[in-house]
């Protein structure tokens, strides 16, 4: 095959892209992204993590 | 059945980026940190949110291309991260990093993910991604019948 064949159909694969599935797909990992770090608690990277608990109890009499 | 190449290169591709991401999604700290050994001059805030949405888009893409779901787009999604993996790995070729590609994940440190030969995997995936998109393998359809008059056989014994 020719390269202008090459570029032809290259072009034509192009313009068959939909914006709004491939717009889906980048926001739905994103989404699955973000909402994995918030669960993952002491090992985000996003999110801040969340403070150390501190538990107090009283001396022994 | 008719052996079909290009059904074949499409499922291979796809699970490859199902495994990649798989193995990825487990540790994003090691991912952030095999990112940032790339020294590409982004802010750390856009390098972690790679690093935890990567993954899970290798994977949606990756399972697309197993099922034949949206071939167009997922084939140009396809095509693209693979012209990323060749365009960071390039550069980090160039600029004589010594660094694990971190393709899949930190399973092993050892000769396979050295950058020279993560690059020449990621071109024979480009390669195989541009293929694979360009020549779609479309389903086999029965012929649309528009009259009784179809449904008559054309041939008497």
């Amino acid at each position: 095959m020719s390269p202008r064949g090459i570029i032809g159909k290259l072009g034509r694969a192009l313009r068959a892209v939909s914006v709004r599935r491939m717009a889906v797909l980048l926001v739905a990992a994103v989404a699955a992204g973000l909402g994995t770090d918030w669960l993952r608690g002491d090992g985000r990277l996003i999110f801040p993590r969340p403070l150390p608990v501190f538990t107090t109890t009283p001396p022994a009499r | 059945m008719k052996f079909d190449p290009a059904t074949l290169v499409r499922c291979l591709l796809g699970a490859i980026f199902v495994v990649a991401g798989a193995l990825k999604i487990g540790a994003p700290g090691d991912f952030h940190t095999d990112l940032a050994a790339y020294a590409i001059p982004l802010p750390d805030f856009t390098l972690r949110l790679i690093a935890v949405a990567f993954p899970f888009l290798e994977i949606f893409c990756g399972a697309a291309l197993l099922v034949g779901y949206w071939p167009e787009t997922v084939g140009a999604l396809a095509a693209g991260l693979c012209l990323g993996f060749v365009l960071m790995l390039g550069q980090a070729v160039l600029r004589g990093l010594e660094l694990n590609c971190g393709c899949l994940g930190n399973i092993e440190s050892g000769w396979f993910q050295q950058p020279p030969v993560a690059l020449a995997r990621a071109a024979l995936m480009l390669w195989a991604a541009i293929w694979s998109w360009c020549n779609p393998v479309m389903p086999a359809r029965p012929p649309r019948l528009t009259s009784r008059a179809d449904l008559a056989p054309t041939q008497t014994l």
